[in-house]
């Protein structure tokens, strides 16, 4: 029970381009945030599937993070606009299976300062610890005729919930090291896709640097 | 490994008679798949290695060839057992749809929550307690992953609704109903299903349903087949849509009014092969005054499968038999293929969107076409 | 037959049936009904004069329903006792009041619309069944399409078509088109080693089939055969060499693998899908005709005759009868031979037949009351 209502687990997908790099930079800076908060770097967002967001679910993880690059930005031209369209119909699915669609979120953002990256996974954790209780009992959406009274058997069990062990051991607390840095490094050399074409790899650069310069 | 799956399917009988291979859709296309040769390769050892192999995924568990098996061997349920040991064996199948259908159902297996149900249309009757519930299964769900592909799945449960509706019956629509577990079963995901199971019938004992009245099939062949033998007796009646329809045709409570057009229909292999339902809708469609059933070459026990089963695999195989039912349908003259499934829609659908055909078949919803016919809109 | 019909010692009792069987006196009483004929079987002498007028058509059970015959009529032609029957469901006179047609024509006068239904009685020493078998009705096998697909018949349908006496004088003529069929395929098994509907092997049906591919060949030089079969179960004397010779000089084509499904193609030609399990091929045939070689079952009424005369039948309805004595079924003094007590063929028949005729009389012979020796 050591993930209470303050710190809810977020499970984050994160495009290795730009939201990664945010991700780098508040490392870089030494940020830290929610100790139950697992970044899982994509090659981009568009290969985030609807499947892997809900398994998250199914895994017991109280809200997904999807951070993709802003709109143009996408270094395969479409994938943050693919995943706008995986994030809508998964929204459409959790509703009707009585998980609120604000557990998923996409952000959509070519800003690599890590200050941001951070406030966006405190903000997403305090509407998460806002939410009634934890992912998977949610209290029923207002709803139609059918079922008005919640079911009292729900009610009582929901506090008896196991959570499993797998998710413990993620709790632990997650400060950035120099690793972050070395790593961006090697990204910045361009250990990136061979495909990456010149231009693209200067593009990736400057982002960077910029965050130097705000350091 | 395969002692208990052999014997509890009968395998041992098999005479090599070649019937179930001859008699395979997918082994009419894929000279690698053969009923036949799985059954003899489990009973000359040979299973482990057969585990890793992709035919054990290919079955669509269309039931064809274990209607016909002279030696009443269940195919069904040894391609299930393969599945299991393929899965423990870290083997599995390829999901289709990116696998978000079975994410979906692991996430009911696994959840808590209460589904939402304000999809059901506004003028629609239901109630949260009562005697008759109307089993819903995915079709809400289906509805988002299918828009595309036109198939309005939620359309087809208002249908449903407003059928009963007209027969003067508020059927339950719990939001504690979870998907029926068919796909996790077939395809060897014993736990998952097993919790569906439960959930789903202590959700029915609350509501305090005596019968229970299911739009899919797939749903009827778990509760009233599968069901009982893994989580004991069912303690309420079952019945298909169509059954539930003609009850109240022939009592006169429900009627039609005039529908000018000729249909054809696909037996769903679970309603059909698995529960033997084949007469209901075929009255039902009879019942609408204009509407002619002009029936395939292969009908009833006969009918071939829809092609794709369970949302695994999803080839040029299965599409060539769905193109094939297809054309067998366009040549009876209908202009539509009625279905009494959901997911033969889906499948169907999909393969004529595919081909891409003009003037190719449609194919429409048993209680959509109904709903469409009933005269004088909901109230009988 | 003829030489029963003919022996002093043989009474036939033929359109009869047997009500009710008691014992009574170390034997047998028997109480029989004896239908009437309209005819009388003393004075008709089959000139068939009555048939050639008759104007009523009925559909020919003895030909499969394949033709007609008329009310009056024959049930075969070696049948005996040679003599007509009218069919009162069908027979106007008989019905209506109106024709008698045929008793105008008879030179002989044999026509008897009078005549009535009469019991009789028999006391006898011993009783032999022989109740035979009935054809398995492969409707139920719907993969198949029989009664659907025209050009799909069964083996005694077939049968009766090659057969000079038969509805079409011998030629195989498909229903659909009245055209000689010259590719033929027999389906082994159906109905038959199937758990579905009799699961055991009806013996006769494999040697049956290559008998008649044979008979189609002489017929028709043209013609060629497929034999679909699970294993061919030709296990009587000489029977293999039979077979081989099926295969070298009457070109018969012997395919492993039981047929799956047969279809319609075009022209109403049936096609079937199978595997041939030695290829290991799912292939189609498209073939003129195709023969189902049916289960033969023992005679519907067997069960209730077991139960009339205290015979144990088995869960078929088979005549249960004693390995070491094989005539001898399980109620003293009642034999059986032939189908009724498991498949065989017509020399076993014969050979069984004389068996139980040879125990019969050892029986009634010696004297000895039944159950008193
Ligand atoms: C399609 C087919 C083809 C065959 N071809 C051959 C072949 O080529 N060669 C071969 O050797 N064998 C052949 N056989 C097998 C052969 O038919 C049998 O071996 C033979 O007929 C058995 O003789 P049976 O006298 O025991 O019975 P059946 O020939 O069946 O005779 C029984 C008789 O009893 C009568 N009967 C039945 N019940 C009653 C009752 N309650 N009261 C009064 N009478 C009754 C019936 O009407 C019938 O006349 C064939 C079988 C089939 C099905
Ligand atoms: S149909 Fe049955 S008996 Fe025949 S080969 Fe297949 S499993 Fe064996
Ligand atoms: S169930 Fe259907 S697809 Fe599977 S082996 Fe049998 S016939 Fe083929
Ligand atoms: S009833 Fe008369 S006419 Fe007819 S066959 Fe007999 S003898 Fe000839
Ligand atoms: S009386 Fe009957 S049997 Fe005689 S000719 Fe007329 S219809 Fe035929
Ligand atoms: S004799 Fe031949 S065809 Fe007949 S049941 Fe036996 S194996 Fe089958």
């Amino acid at each position: 029970m050591a993930a209470a209502r303050g710190n809810p687990r977020i499970l984050a997908f994160v495009c290795s381009w730009h939201p990664m790099a945010a991700a780098d930079n508040a490392g870089a800076d030494g940020r830290s945030y929610g100790t139950a908060t697992a970044i899982v770097p994509v090659d981009c967002a568009g290969v985030v599937s609807a499947a892997a967001i809900l398994r998250a679910f199914s895994s017991d993880v109280d809200g997904v993070l999807i951070a993709a690059c802003g709109s143009g930005d996408c270094h395969y031209s479409n994938g943050n606009e693919s995943c706008e369209r995986v994030v809508q119909e998964t929204r459409d699915l959790m509703g009707l299976a009585g998980l609120a669609p604000q557990r998923l979120r996409l952000d959509l953002s070519s800003d690599v300062d890590g200050g941001r990256f951070v406030a966006l996974l405190d903000e997403f954790a305090v509407e998460l610890a806002g939410l009634n209780g934890r992912a998977g009992r949610e209290r029923p959406a207002p709803s139609r005729s059918a079922g008005k009274k919640p079911a009292k058997a729900s009610k009582a069990k929901a506090t008896a919930r196991k959570k499993p062990a797998k998710a413990k051991r993620a709790a632990t607390k997650k400060t950035a090291t120099g690793k972050r840095t070395s790593r961006k490094k090697s990204v910045a050399a361009g250990k990136k896709p061979a495909k990456a074409s010149k231009a693209k790899a200067a593009a990736r650069k400057k982002p960077a640097a910029r965050a130097k310069r705000k350091r | 490994m395969f002692e208990k799956a052999i014997r509890e399917t009968k395998a041992y009988y098999c005479l090599e008679c070649g019937i179930c291979t001859g008699s395979c859709p997918v082994s009419r296309l894929n000279p690698q798949y053969s009923p036949r040769i799985m059954v003899e390769r489990a009973l000359l050892d040979d299973d482990e290695t057969m585990l890793s192999e992709r035919e054990v995924w290919d079955c669509l568990t269309c039931g064809t060839c274990s209607a016909r098996c002279p030696s009443t061997v269940d195919f069904n349920e040894f391609t299930r057992a393969m599945r299991i040991g393929a899965r423990e064996s870290g083997f599995e199948g390829v999901d289709t749809h990116a696998g978000i259908l079975r994410a979906l159902m692991e996430l009911e297996a696994r959840r808590r929550g209460r589904r939402d149900i304000s999809w059901v249309a506004d003028d629609l009757r239901v109630s949260s307690r009562g005697k008759v519930l109307f089993f819903t299964g995915c079709l809400p769900y289906y509805g988002v992953v299918f828009s595309e592909l036109g198939v309005d799945t939620v359309g087809m449960a208002n249908s449903t609704i407003r059928l009963m509706n007209a027969c003067g019956v508020r059927p339950v629509v719990s939001r504690d109903e979870r998907c029926c577990g068919h796909d996790l079963y077939w395809t060897g995901d014993r736990d998952s299903f097993k919790k569906l199971a439960r959930k789903n019938l202590k959700m029915i004992e609350e509501s305090g349903a005596r019968t229970v009245v299911f739009a899919c099939p797939e749903c009827y062949a778990m509760f009233s087949q599968i069901y009982p033998k893994f989580v004991g007796k069912i303690g309420f009646d079952m019945m298909h849509i169509s059954e539930f329809l003609v009850s109240h045709v022939e009592s006169g409570r429900l009627s039609f009014g005039e529908k000018e057009s000729r249909v054809t229909y696909q037996d769903p292999c679970r309603l059909g092969r698995f529960l033997g339902v084949y007469e209901e809708p075929r009255a039902l469609l009879g019942s609408v005054p204009g509407l002619e059933l002009a029936e395939m070459p292969r009908v009833r026990s006969e009918a071939l499968c829809c092609g794709s089963s369970a949302w695994v695999g999803c080839t040029r195989i299965n599409k060539s038999i769905q193109l094939e039912r297809l054309s067998e349908a366009a040549d009876t003259g209908a202009t539509t293929l009625v279905t009494s499934c959901p997911k033969c829609n889906i499948h169907l659908s999909c393969a004529a969107k595919d081909k891409d055909t003009d003037g190719g078949i449609e194919i429409s919803f048993l209680t959509d076409v109904l709903s469409d016919a009933l005269a004088g809109g909901t109230e009988s | 037959m003829l030489d029963a019909g003919r022996h002093p010692l043989i009474e036939l009792l033929a359109y009869s049936q047997v009500e009710r069987v008691s014992r009574e006196n170390g034997g047998f009483h028997v109480e029989i009904t004896r239908k009437a004929r309209y005819v009388d079987e003393n004075i008709c002498n089959a000139c068939g004069d009555c048939v050639a007028k008759c104007p009523t058509k009925v559909p020919n059970a003895f030909n499969m329903n394949l033709d007609e015959r008329r009310a009056v009529y024959l049930y075969f032609d070696q049948g005996i006792p040679s003599v007509m029957t009218i069919d009162p469901d069908y027979c106007r006179y008989l019905k209506d009041g109106k024709c008698g047609v045929c008793a105008k024509v008879c030179e002989k006068g044999a026509v008897d619309f009078e005549q009535k239904s009469r019991g009789a009685t028999l006391d006898v020493g011993a009783i032999v069944l022989a109740t035979g078998l009935t054809v398995f009705d492969p409707t139920p096998l719907t993969q198949y399409g029989y009664g659907k697909i025209k050009n799909v018949i069964t083996g005694l349908e077939y049968e009766r078509l090659i057969n000079a006496t038969g509805p079409t004088g011998g030629h195989l003529n498909r229903r659909s088109d009245d055209q000689l069929a010259h590719r033929v395929a027999y389906v082994q098994c159906t109905g038959s080693r199937d758990l579905n509907y009799c699961d055991y092997c009806s013996s006769v049906c494999c040697m049956c089939s290559i008998k008649d591919a044979m008979l189609g060949r002489e017929h028709d030089p043209e013609s060629v055969s497929y034999i679909f079969h699970t294993d061919l179960r030709n296990v009587g004397k000489w029977f293999q060499r039979y077979q081989t010779r099926g295969e070298e000089e009457y070109g018969i084509n012997f395919v492993r693998g039981r047929v799956a499904e047969i279809a319609e193609g075009p022209d109403d030609n049936p096609v079937l899908w199978y595997e041939d399990t030695r290829t290991r091929k799912v292939e189609k045939l498209m073939v003129d005709m195709v023969v189902l070689a049916t289960a033969a079952l023992p005679s519907p009424d067997a069960a209730a005759l077991g139960d009339m005369l205290g015979v144990e039948v088995d869960r078929y309805g088979f005549v249960v009868t004693d390995d070491a004595a094989p005539a001898d079924t399980s109620a003293e003094g009642i034999f059986a031979c032939g189908f009724c007590k498991g498949p065989c063929d017509i020399p076993e028949s014969v050979a069984q037949a004389s068996a139980a005729a040879s125990r019969a009389s050892e029986l009634v012979l010696s004297g000895a009351p039944v159950g008193k020796r």
